[in-house]
């Protein structure tokens, strides 16, 4: 995936500025009129990266409004809001929203390019956990139910005997599960396991 | 007060004024007729009490004179001096310690001698027909009180202190329920109307001032809001084409860092666009505002000036400003817009007498003089006068000599007077008050040459 700035603004003139003055960073710009364009474009499309400039406020459904909605399909894109009527409020909204930054129209190009490029790297920061994440779910989807009920116990710190005694096995077969279930994670200790698996379970 | 609210409120002060009306004349009346009445009482008191003193001498005079008579007096002589008297009699062989008195019939008895064999019949009734005014009035030979209830209104009983006569004098009146005077009834809700008129119409007066003041603070406020949303909407039309402008403008600059000439121009062509797109909304948005043409025409002055004294005059603020006019004849009337020469007089008097808040004894003065073809208004007050700076920047939108001024009133005095081909000027006057002239054309012919 590469980064991409997805700008919506439904003033023509911010628009081309702005990607103007992107574009010139070598940047890929995006841009949309309205809040429902940028929707209809990315709708199923949760890996976005980059980060996404966002005007607050705009006939039709405004910045900082869709924010509010709820269900935001783009974990990976920082917001960074753009807006001419920098209220106190405002901004506490914005903030509360998880935006990333928040800036006051006329905008500082310094400070607006210095802040795209931290966005971008919060959002490879975000590709990164996120890509480790599923990486690590789908090995912990190839135990069979067995091994995984095997593993939950020696995760609690169990020896083999005790887990053995506990699923009424022989050690032996617990034994040979934990092989199979670290062979199938990839990893080559318990300790290991049980990193990946807290990894899992932060998201 | 054309407004149907203030028609509303009006008719229901009138009610209510004449229910309080109807409610005082009641009570008023039911005191006044009890009061008449209550005299009625006082008169039949007084001559209850003026009957008892004749009688009680009577009786006193009969125990006097009864020791000295021999019983061989004549009775026409004494009855000249005594003519309660009627007879004198010798008595033989009666006890002289039985009872001394002895009843007759109705208000005559005889009077018993207790040393001699004499009596003397008294009749008190031509004493007791003397007074009509009682329903019944009679004497009882006896003091027990009278226990049987007349059943009159009123009841007086009373008994004599002479121990050989001890009589009660007793004595029944009806009030004269309809005897009152009933002419002083009418007088008394007259007044009362009066009364309640001029202070409903004072009433009136106080509310429709304050109305007025409420509406005026109303309108204040609403022009204040009116200004902050079109401020509101000034800054957001221009605020996006400025972003665009500076942004094209930054972006024009790294690439002239990058040595890319073509997209520097691309970029300085493109926010030239936006700086007229900037100018072309300050043009619109000042169309908007300079609105309608004015008309100019013969304004009295004085009338002028009276109207914005009025409006000023009932402020707390302006209690201790004492305020004075001189126009001189040849320049009694201006060329002007009525309602806004009132504003500018308003401002310049507001101004002044805001600026005279802390000195007791505030005043100001308009005079107006001919000069040339023009009319010079000058308008001086007893405050501070202007700093330098305000000299300076009187007229700037947005200066205000107070913390709390938003800084427009002066600015539009100004272009008023400009509109109306007037000038405005501000100085300080010698003796260190504000001194603004005002000059506007005296008549219509020097208006257009």
């Amino acid at each position: 995936m590469v980064n991409a700035i997805y700008l919506i603004d439904d003033d023509a003139s911010v628009r081309e500025s702005l990607a103007f003055l992107l574009s010139g960073m070598q940047w890929q710009v995006k841009t949309y009129d309205s809040v429902d364009a940028f929707t209809v474009a990315h709708q199923g499309d949760t890996a976005l990266v980059g980060c996404l400039l966002l005007d607050m406020r705009m006939p039709g459904k405004g910045g900082l409004a869709w924010l509010e909605e709820g269900e935001w399909p783009w974990p990976l894109l920082p917001v960074i809001i753009m807006t001419g009527h920098g209220t106190v409020d405002a901004c506490r909204r914005a903030f509360r929203n998880g935006v990333f930054e928040f800036f006051t129209k006329p905008l500082d190009a310094d400070k607006l390019i210095e802040t795209v490029g931290l966005a971008f790297e919060e959002s490879q920061r975000l590709l990164g956990a996120w890509q480790e994440t599923s990486r690590i779910k789908a090995r912990f989807e190839l135990l069979t139910a067995r091994e995984h009920e095997v593993l939950n116990v020696l995760m609690e710190g169990r020896s083999n005997k005790e887990a053995a005694a506990l699923l009424s096995l022989s050690p032996r077969t617990v034994e040979a599960h934990r092989a199979a279930a670290l062979t199938k994670l990839g990893v080559t200790s318990l300790v290991q396991a049980i990193r990946d698996y807290d990894k899992l379970q932060s998201v | 007060m054309t407004t149907p609210v203030n028609t509303m409120s009006n008719s229901n002060l009138i009610k209510r004024s004449i229910a309080v009306w109807a409610i005082v004349c009641l009570i008023s009346g039911a005191l006044l007729y009890a009061e008449q009445i209550r005299r009625q009482f006082w008169v039949q008191d007084r001559e209850f009490s003026a009957l008892y003193s004749t009688i009680g001498a009577v009786l006193t005079q009969n125990e006097s004179v009864l020791p000295l008579l021999s019983g061989d007096e004549d009775i026409a002589a004494l009855r000249k001096k005594f003519p309660h008297i009627l007879a004198l009699e010798k008595t033989t062989d009666r006890e002289l310690d039985a009872a001394r008195v002895e009843p007759l019939h109705d208000q005559q008895y005889w009077l018993y001698n207790p040393w001699r064999q004499i009596r003397v019949l008294i009749d008190l009734a031509p004493l007791l027909a003397t007074s009509h005014t009682f329903s019944r009035l009679h004497m009882r030979f006896s003091t027990t009180p009278d226990e049987t209830a007349s059943g009159a209104f009123w009841h007086w009983q009373r008994t004599f202190p002479q121990h050989t006569q001890p009589f009660t004098l007793n004595a029944d009146a009806e009030p004269d329920w309809l005897g009152v005077s009933w002419f002083s009834f009418p007088l008394v809700f007259f007044g009362w109307a009066v009364v309640i008129a001029v202070a409903s119409v004072a009433f009136w007066q106080r509310k429709a001032r304050k109305e007025a003041e409420q509406r005026a603070h109303y309108y204040q406020h609403a022009r204040l809001n009116t200004l902050g949303e079109i401020t509101a909407g000034i800054v957001h039309e221009i605020n996006q084409p400025l972003t665009a402008v500076q942004t094209w403008i930054q972006g024009a600059q790294r690439q002239q860092m990058q040595d890319n000439p073509q997209a520097v121009s691309q970029a300085l062509a493109a926010a030239l666009v936006q700086t007229q797109r900037i100018g072309a909304l300050l043009t619109r948005f000042r169309e908007h505002v300079v609105q309608e043409k004015v008309t100019l025409r013969d304004t009295d002055l004085a009338q002028c000036w009276q109207q914005v004294v009025n409006l000023l005059e009932h402020e707390r603020k302006a209690e201790h400003i004492t305020v004075s006019h001189h126009f001189a004849p040849d320049a009694s009337t201006v060329q002007a817009d009525r309602l806004w020469l009132e504003q500018v007089l308003h401002n310049i008097l507001s101004n002044a007498i805001q600026a005279q808040q802390d000195i007791p004894q505030g005043w100001v003065r308009i005079e107006s003089q001919k000069k040339g073809d023009v009319v010079q208004i000058t308008v001086t007050d007893g405050g501070p006068g202007f700093s330098p700076e305000a000299l300076q920047n009187a007229f700037m939108p947005f200066y205000s000599g107070r913390k709390e001024g938003i800084g427009l009133g002066m600015t539009l005095t100004e272009s008023l007077m400009t509109r109306m081909n007037g000038v405005i000027t501000l100085n300080n006057a010698p003796d260190g008050g504000a001194q603004i002239l005002l000059q506007l054309a005296n008549d219509k012919e020097t208006s257009h040459g």
